[in-house]
């Protein structure tokens, strides 16, 4: 990367490159593009009798519902600051495990990896079984360890106040194999002569972390946040949905935009109200990447997005 | 790489051999209906009618096809009838998604099942996604047309037009409380004597004092208030999760907010001394399947539940791990539009032969040969029948699909192993003795406060399920919950109703 | 070079550390398989633990009882994700590549054309409407590997990868005289083996671990995905169990599948996976790590 030669500028157009993204063009219009038109569809009041394009506008009425609610502030507070906690929770430790997997052997690594890809495969019902059976008053498991210890245990399921640990250390537990990995990977990739002249220099690991690893981090973790501050206005709904139990408690701090609107709708839904609402989460991740990749952009053209 | 290359080509190679996954998957490419090899065997009986039925359960059959292919011979040979059918079977929790994209896309179909608790009756004739059937019933589907009350056809009825055939079933709502008969006996309860729920107090302490490890009384995250309205008395107008009820037995039909009266007051109150004393977990909102697995391992022996009718000793014996139970009627056998309107099979707006739609629901639900093998599959194949008549499943057969209360007529159907041979002749006979709502055959058309409802809703979910299960103290968060309803605009609602009550009693 | 004490116990103290990360994530699943074996009544009257709660084969034996659906569900998700992956990877490395390439400057635009599809995607109708009415896919595998075809976000990590990739090595091969076509598989495929099979793998473990195309588009019960098979029972156990209004409606719920049949389904579900990532673990580990040097 460092240092690297520009190629120097050729014809007007590379037909060569072009060829090579055909494929994957023609799969991206294919099915993200056509089905744009669907945009409308917030703004239509939907008669199946005449279809999506005869149905009447409606204007914003669509959109009424959700920002005339009394709770459209506490789950637009939770949404952002949940997600907010995860990335960077996420992004920290995922780095920090990826460096400590670069610094073992190979045998350990290829154990180490298996076991943290584990839980990726556990979908977010049955880990519901799973944190219940660790956190149920009843039995669960760390209830019972605290009263071995004399100590009385809290009901998880009515205190809200542990949640936001208990939710970011399940997002962790479940995407740490994943994250570690692109790191891992990324590390891989990275030329070896610098390293081997830093431990002749009588570099540190600490330091050769500092200054040779993480540089060469950062275009991935830049990447990856900017990635995730798009979907910062999306929340994983099966992990909000499946996780709480239903404990009504809890949502003030559990609840977001994707499980509030999910319940608004249960009884009597439409179509129209939930795009709507789809469309807003659409808009804002949509203009915050716009303003961070401006940002990134003005400090290393190579690490933006586009 | 090229090993890699190699051991895909290999493994993809294989898996076609043996599946023939590929060319099942391009043969469906084609759409329905082209073909119907049943058919030519058989006399000619015009072109063949593709018929599309979408249903829920718990999810496609393995063999439905055996079964499809059954059902259309039996068409064209008994009636004539020269349709293909293909029956699309999804499960509970996903139909009412697969159902509005199947909607809303305007996707070619036929018939639908639908309901006001899943894939909303309401809400998808606002949509205009159904045809009204008044007429169609009439050129079609005579038998069906007499086979129920006029009663029950007005009360499917939306701006007065049927848009949905009702399945015959249980209609009305009588609430019980099941006890399981050990320890009913052991601490001398008499069944007869309870009234209400709070009657049973004393001997959940009982049991509770006996037994430290147990909780007496069932509750899950499910709640207990559509098991208890009636016993409560009060009827809802949309959901009982709703703001909006009437009373019952008020002649004014007057629409009143049933989480601000005192009956539902008491009731949040002894739920939250009942787990206060350990009669009922303290975290039971946080219960999934009812507790049935409580139950079973008999944590709980006393739950309770919406509709009592005749052969429901069968099902709660089993919920409690196959013990004797002993049942406690809280109310009267009680009949509400509501009750009317949760399940139905309707005719899709896109339907290209909504008249042979209407003749198949019309023989779905009067001839009973075509009913129950849509209900059971092929006799010999799918089940076996017992020296008695009764049927006898089995899931490993591929089709069992147990679902008979949606297809159609269940008084048509064959009874079940184990089932007694006058259920149908006792169900009929509660539901002509039913107590009628006043407002029966009232529907609330929720158009212009489609935006309260929505946030009633998820303020229900935040308050009412944990005061139902006792989980919090009513003191304080049963006015905060009223509060919030309010904001939310419940009195918008309840205005609303008043004022389509009232228009409709005068049209009455 | 020989480690030093002080690296030696580094070294122990950063396994001991990742010992216990391991633990972490892999104690639930050990939870879940213990539940799996246990003894329904003993399981609930007890809760979890470690060690299964009795031995019970019941909840294998119940899935097993109609190996018709888990069969063909298997194959379908296998075929799914072979087939799917192979192209995916290929397509997604393609356009990675060219939005990678710094001096092809159309290639930033469509690195906003495929940033934009991320946010924006028409919703759920539209594609629907388009699958089934124009591509006439409904009903068909095909299907299942469209939507996941082209990920932007697989798209974007592959781009990261290959960011790294010399420019001097590009030019070398242009002075040889080679097209870019030919570059790219002869030259930026053999040396990204990491990128590919990180990126392979996270194809293929979407493809697996998907439901919501079988929900949507597959109505015969022969081309349904293991995951929905999954799904459809967790879910709608969950459904019947929240959503239901008690009307007079009562749907039997003794008569679904035991909590602990669930958790076996959760350990059928899961366990190829896992089997099949330390074979591509051995294109990670291949690079050039600190730990060759010093071997």
């Amino acid at each position: 990367m460092k240092g690297a030669k520009k190629i120097k500028k050729r014809k007007a157009m590379n037909w060569g490159l072009m060829a090579l993204a055909v494929p994957g063009l023609f799969f991206l219009i294919a099915y993200y593009y056509v089905p744009l038109f669907g945009l409308v569809i917030p703004f239509k009041k939907m008669d199946v009798a005449k279809g999506i394009f005869g149905s009447d506008w409606c204007g914003l009425d669509n959109f009424k519902f959700f920002f005339q609610s009394p709770d459209v502030w506490t789950v637009t507070r939770n949404t952002i600051g949940l997600n907010a906690l995860f990335i960077t929770m996420t992004l920290i430790l995922s780095v920090v495990v990826a460096l400590g997997l670069f610094e073992l052997s190979k045998r350990k690594v290829k154990v180490f990896q298996t076991c943290l890809f584990v839980p990726y495969f556990i979908s977010w019902v049955v880990g519901s079984y799973v944190i219940y059976a660790l956190l149920s008053p009843d039995m669960g498991v760390i209830p019972n360890l605290m009263e071995k210890f004399n100590m009385t245990p809290p009901n998880f399921y009515s205190e809200p106040k542990y949640w936001p640990f208990i939710l970011t250390t399940s997002y962790f537990w479940k995407h740490v194999g994943y994250n570690a990995l692109i790191f891992y990977a990324t590390l891989m990739g990275m030329d070896i002569s610098q390293h081997e002249a830093a431990a002749i220099d009588g570099a540190t690991k600490i330091q050769r972390i500092r200054f040779i690893c993480l540089p060469h981090l950062m275009p991935t973790i830049v990447l990856m946040a900017l990635l995730m501050i798009g979907k910062i206005f999306y929340a994983d709904f099966g992990m909000f949905w499946f996780l709480p139990r239903n404990s009504g408690v809890l949502y003030p701090v559990t609840d977001v935009i994707d499980t509030y609107v999910f319940r608004m709708l249960r009884v009597m839904g439409n179509i129209g109200m939930s795009s709507a609402v789809g469309l807003y989460q659409s808009v804002v991740g949509f203009i915050l990447v716009l303003v961070t990749n401006l940002i990134v952009k003005k400090r290393n053209e190579d690490y933006a997005l586009f | 790489m090229k090993k890699v290359n190699k051991w895909l080509a290999l493994g993809l190679a294989g898996l076609m051999a043996a599946g023939g996954l590929a060319g099942c998957g391009t043969d469906k490419g084609t759409p329905a209906g082209t073909s119907n090899t049943s058919a030519s065997s058989a006399k000619d009986a015009g072109e063949t009618v593709p018929l599309k039925w979408y249903l829920a359960g718990s999810g496609p059959q393995a063999d439905v096809e055996t079964v499809q292919k059954a059902v259309n011979e039996y068409l064209l040979n008994t009636y004539d009838m020269n349709i293909d059918l293909q029956i699309i079977a999804t499960d509970y929790a996903n139909y009412p998604q697969k159902m509005q994209m199947v909607i809303s896309s305007g996707e070619e179909y036929d018939i639908c099942w639908t309901s006001n608790w899943n894939n909303n009756y309401y809400d998808n004739v606002n949509k205009n996604a159904f045809v009204p059937m008044d007429d169609l019933l009439k050129e079609n589907a005579p038998e069906l047309l007499d086979s129920m009350d006029t009663s029950i056809w007005d009360a499917v009825k939306v701006k007065g037009k049927i848009y949905g055939v009702p399945s015959q079933q249980i209609f009305p709502k009588q609430n019980y409380v099941v006890i399981v008969k050990e320890y009913a006996d052991k601490y001398g309860l008499d069944v007869s004597k309870v009234q209400n729920l709070s009657d049973l107090e004393e001997f959940f302490k009982a049991v509770k004092k006996d037994n430290p490890d147990m909780y007496p009384f069932a509750a899950s995250s499910n709640g207990l208030m559509g098991k208890h309205n009636v016993a409560l008395g009060f009827e809802s107008i949309v959901s009982v999760n709703i703001p909006g009820a009437i009373k019952i037995g008020d002649g004014d039909l007057k629409a009143i907010n049933q989480f601000e009266t005192d009956e539902v007051k008491e009731f949040y109150e002894m739920m939250y001394r009942w787990t206060q004393e350990g009669l009922v977990r303290k975290d039971a909102v946080t219960v999934s399947d009812n507790a049935v697995p409580d139950m079973k391992a008999g944590k709980h022996i006393a739950a309770i539940n919406a509709t009592y009718k005749p052969g429901v000793e069968t099902i709660e014996s089993a919920n409690f791990g196959d013990k004797e139970v002993v049942f406690a009627t809280l109310s009267e056998p009680y009949l509400a539009t509501e009750n009317l309107v949760s399940s139905l099979n309707a005719i899709s707006q896109t339907s290209k032969n909504p008249e042979v739609a209407m003749k198949f629901l019309n023989l779905v639900n009067t001839d009973k040969t075509l009913y129950n093998m849509l209900c059971f599959g092929i006799e010999g194949t799918h089940y076996t029948l017992n020296q008695d008549g009764t049927v006898k499943t089995d899931d490993a057969k591929g089709y069992n699909p147990n679902v008979d209360w949606m297809m159609g007529n269940q008084f048509n159907g064959l009874l079940r192993e184990g089932q007694e041979s006058d259920l149908w002749e006792k169900t009929k006979e509660l539901n002509v003795s039913a107590v009628e709502s006043e407002a029966l055959g009232f529907a609330f058309d929720s158009t212009t406060v489609t935006n309260e409802i929505a946030s009633v809703s998820a303020v229900y979910d935040q308050y009412g399920k944990a005061l139902e299960t006792g989980g919090v103290d009513p003191a304080t968060v049963l006015p905060e919950f009223q509060q919030k309803l309010k904001t939310a605009g419940a009195e918008k609602i309840i205005e609303e109703m008043q004022r389509q009550l009232d228009e409709w009693k005068a049209s009455k | 070079m020989v480690q030093s004490k002080k690296e030696k116990r580094a070294d122990r103290i950063l396994t001991f550390l990742f010992i216990l990360l391991a633990l972490f994530c892999v104690v639930p699943i050990l939870y879940i398989l213990a539940a799996s074996f246990s003894d329904e009544i003993r399981l609930t009257k007890e809760g979890y633990s470690l060690l299964p709660r009795g031995f019970s084969l019941e909840a294998y034996k119940y899935i097993f009882e109609s190996p018709k659906a888990i069969i063909s569900a298997y194959g379908v998700t296998i075929f799914v994700t072979l087939f799917g992956t192979a192209v995916s990877l290929l397509v997604t490395t393609m356009l990675a590549y060219v939005i990678a390439r710094k001096d092809f400057k159309v290639g930033r635009v469509f690195a906003f054309m495929i940033f934009f599809s991320m946010l924006f995607n028409g919703g759920l109708v539209p594609t629907y409407i388009m699958l089934t009415k124009y591509y006439n896919l409904k009903d068909t595998i095909w299907s299942l590997m469209l939507p996941y075809i082209i990920m932007p976000w697989h798209v974007f990590l592959m781009k990261g990868f290959l960011a790294d990739i010399p420019t001097s090595l590009i030019e070398a091969a242009k002075i040889d005289g080679a097209g870019e076509v030919k570059t790219f598989f002869k030259i930026i495929v053999p040396i990204s083996k990491p990128a590919l099979a990180t990126v392979g793998l996270f194809i293929a473990f979407t493809y697996w671990n998907d439901w919501y195309q079988s929900m949507l588009y597959i109505d015969s019960p022969n081309i349904n995905s293991l995951q929905f098979y999954l799904y459809r029972i967790m879910n709608n156990i969950q459904y019947l169990s929240t959503s239901m209004q008690a009307g007079n409606i009562s749907i039997d719920l003794a008569s679904l599948p035991s909590e602990t049949a669930r958790m076996a389904l959760c350990i059928l579900a899961a366990g190829p996976m896992l089997v099949i990532f330390p074979f591509f673990q051995k294109y990670f580990v291949k690079g050039l790590t600190v730990g060759a040097v010093k071997g």
